[in-house]
């Protein structure tokens, strides 16, 4: 880690993102507040429609128009508020302050250019004054630090003509090129066989180490989550549910949501075809989400002030930390963490 | 059940795809999917069958039962040989073998209800009274922990882990003797994958059926499978029990499968891992010799000319066979 690294690069304060839809607005993130610091990576997790998709286009302003708008909330990078910011504004973001790589970098790419003109698509917007020989000699290097060899001879190429892990490294060389402060992967991997995705996490790690960019990293698979994240924030039905380092959440797990998720992992440690735990049933459309707390409609430990009171979103209850000596902030949004502490 | 106990025996299988090119779209080529594989699986047993994207696991489960016509070799479904059975017999003898889908949104019709989805079988084979259809329909539904209502509904109305029940309870209808699970719960979230599992388990135990279950995700296969075996570029690289697979690789190509996994604990982010270098190559044109020599790290001469057999190499490891000159110990 570079030696600021309590630094706050991006402070996202009491988000909400509501959509307009035939049956009414669905609130698809309530009152989300987290910290990206430099140089270090948030995992953002969760299950499908748990709005950790939705947070990340509400930073970039990319919310689908004219259904989905930010209702309330900031989102801050440095004193900029990116929520408040005017159209004009936001190519001065996008790119240049918070870069994008996407899950499905085929859909993500533009299947009629190659490689170099969507490169250098990127210096023409960006860095108009940039002659036509440093653009190429920097989409070289570009491509050779996302590992890519012969870069003269891929910069040629149309994106069907590359594998899924290349094409991977094609989207992160061209989120780098305008050396972003922060790095937002969604999901970059899942699309990705196992042994491809090793190479991309390996990628992303040392990508950051020598530009001390922050990641964001949202994924649903918590072993990635393990191995690159240094805090997670882990979200259910649009709300926060657990916030705190990665030590924090694996090895003092308080809330039963997270709890679950790494209960019905299977382990490689473990006796073959023995039962896994479950959580059971699903998750409600977020139209029909009960009062209270979200969770308690799957939550074995649920009691009448789940549905009556339930967590607050913005005075989550603090945790010590068992496994940290100085635990940077563990919070969790479960009315009764106290009563059952950290839960099997 | 003709003297031995396994339900399926495939020999020296191969399916290739011709590539077709030039100006008369003549065979230029083959891609070979599945090139010269045998397995075996016991009866009540299930087989894990794991390999990245292209390895062709899918299309060996998938000309099993023939919905890709293999090349050549044998399938023995008890004892008959399904590549030389055809009409009226070979659709009795499907009867046996079932199939459930990766992708629940489109492996059930949306214009039919889940009933009749459920019925079809039935009325395929022309078993049953449309009376006993209905009663065995509402059992199916039960077993796979669904509403009885749920007949009369459409697929669209389900999420997708419930579609992958009512895919399950269409693949167990008629009690076959075995189902192949082409990635059952890959497209299915976390807390859902472990539900369709235990529902898989559930189902083994009590109806006895033998699973073929083909997935890139190594800790769910090692969780459901007794043995499991390792493909990659079309062939079996390892086999063996599903403990000595995961604790003790002996091929390569498996260590860097079990490195990669990522593991749900922050103490294991310093672990050495071994990372594979490249991509899988193409298919059309498998490396010579040992097809995993363009990405091993252990790669000899021996290894790029002379092609390894997959046989047992190491005696204390039971039933394990491994395709590698220089196995790992």
């Amino acid at each position: 880690m570079t030696s600021n690294s309590g630094e706050s690069v991006l402070k996202v304060e009491d988000l909400s993102v509501t959509f307009a839809t035939e049956s009414g607005a669905i609130r698809a993130v309530d009152h989300l507040s987290f910290e990206v610091k430099r140089g270090q990576t948030l995992g953002i997790v969760g299950e499908s429609g748990c709005g950790k998709s939705v947070t990340c286009l509400a930073i970039m302003r990319l919310l689908p128009q004219p259904f989905g708008t930010i209702s309330s909330g900031r989102i801050l990078m440095k004193d900029m508020d990116i929520a408040a910011l005017p159209k004009a504004k936001l190519p001065s973001i996008r790119g240049k302050k918070i870069a994008m790589i996407f899950q499905e970098p085929m859909t993500a790419l533009n299947p009629v250019e190659t490689v170099e003109s969507q490169i250098k698509e990127v210096f023409q917007l960006h860095f108009p004054e940039m002659n036509a020989e440093a653009q190429n000699a920097e989409a070289i290097d570009l491509l050779k630090r996302v590992g890519i060899n012969a870069p003269e001879q891929r910069l040629k190429s149309y994106p069907h003509q590359l594998s899924g892990g290349m094409r991977q490294r094609v989207m992160i060389a061209m989120a780098l090129a305008c050396k972003p402060d922060v790095l937002i992967a969604d999901e970059p991997t899942t699309a990705l066989d196992v042994t491809i995705q090793a190479q991309i996490l390996e990628l992303l790690r040392d990508l950051q180490v020598s530009s001390g960019m922050s990641i964001i990293f949202i994924t649903h698979d918590l072993g990635v989550v393990a191995e690159m994240c240094d805090q997670v924030l882990v979200m259910y039905g649009g709300r926060p549910v657990e916030y705190g380092s990665v030590e924090d959440i694996f090895g003092s797990t308080s809330h039963p949501y997270t709890r679950g998720l790494l209960n019905s992992l299977p382990r490689l440690d473990a006796l073959p075809k023995s039962v896994l735990k479950t959580i059971p049933g699903m998750v409600p459309p977020l139209n029909q989400m009960p009062q209270g707390c979200r969770f308690q409609t799957r939550c074995s430990h649920k009691t009448e002030i789940c549905s009556s009171e339930g967590p607050k979103e913005n005075a989550p209850t603090k945790i010590k930390s068992k496994t940290v000596q100085e635990s940077q902030g563990h919070y969790s949004w479960c009315k009764r963490v106290d009563e059952w502490g950290n839960i099997k | 059940m003709k003297m031995s106990q396994n339900v399926l025996e495939v020999e020296h299988l191969k399916t290739y795809f011709p590539i077709l090119g030039g100006l008369f779209q003549r065979t230029i080529g083959h891609v070979r999917a599945v090139d010269d594989i045998s397995l075996t699986i016991q009866k009540g047993e299930t087989l894990g069958l794991v390999g990245e994207s292209g390895c062709g696991k899918s299309t060996l489960g998938r000309s099993i039962i023939r919905l890709v016509e293999p090349s050549s070799g044998k399938v023995l479904l008890n004892g008959t040989n399904l590549l030389t059975t055809n009409g009226q017999e070979l659709r009795n003898k499907r009867k046996d073998v079932q199939m459930i889908f990766q992708d629940p949104y489109e492996s059930l019709n949306s214009r039919h209800t889940i009933g009749s989805i459920l019925a079809e079988p039935f009325v395929i084979h022309n078993l049953l009274s449309p009376k006993e259809r209905d009663d065995a329909v509402v059992e199916l539904l039960r077993r796979v922990g669904l509403p009885e209502n749920a007949r009369l509904k459409y697929p669209h109305e389900f999420s997708g882990g419930q579609r992958q029940r009512i895919g399950i309870a269409r693949a167990i209808a008629l009690r076959p003797n075995l189902v192949i699970c082409d990635e059952p719960i890959s497209a299915l979230d976390v807390s859902i994958q472990a539900q369709i599992m235990n529902l898989l388990i559930d189902i083994q135990n009590e109806m006895g059926m033998a699973y073929l279950f083909i997935a890139h995700d190594l800790a769910a296969v090692r969780h459901i499978s007794d043995r499991i075996a390792v493909m990659y570029l079309g062939v079996i690289v390892e086999e063996g029990p599903s403990e000595s697979i995961s604790s003790n690789p002996q091929h390569p190509y498996t260590q860097a499968l079990l490195s990669a996994v990522p593991v749900a604990d922050p103490q294991f982010k310093k672990r050495e891992r071994i990372v594979l270098k490249g991509d899988v190559p193409s298919p059309s044109n498998p490396p010579s010799g040992c097809r995993f020599h363009t990405r091993c790290p252990y790669v000899q001469d021996r290894c790029r000319v002379e092609s390894p057999e997959l046989k047992s190499r190491n005696e204390k490891i039971a039933n394990s066979k491994v395709a590698c000159h220089f196995p790992l110990k």
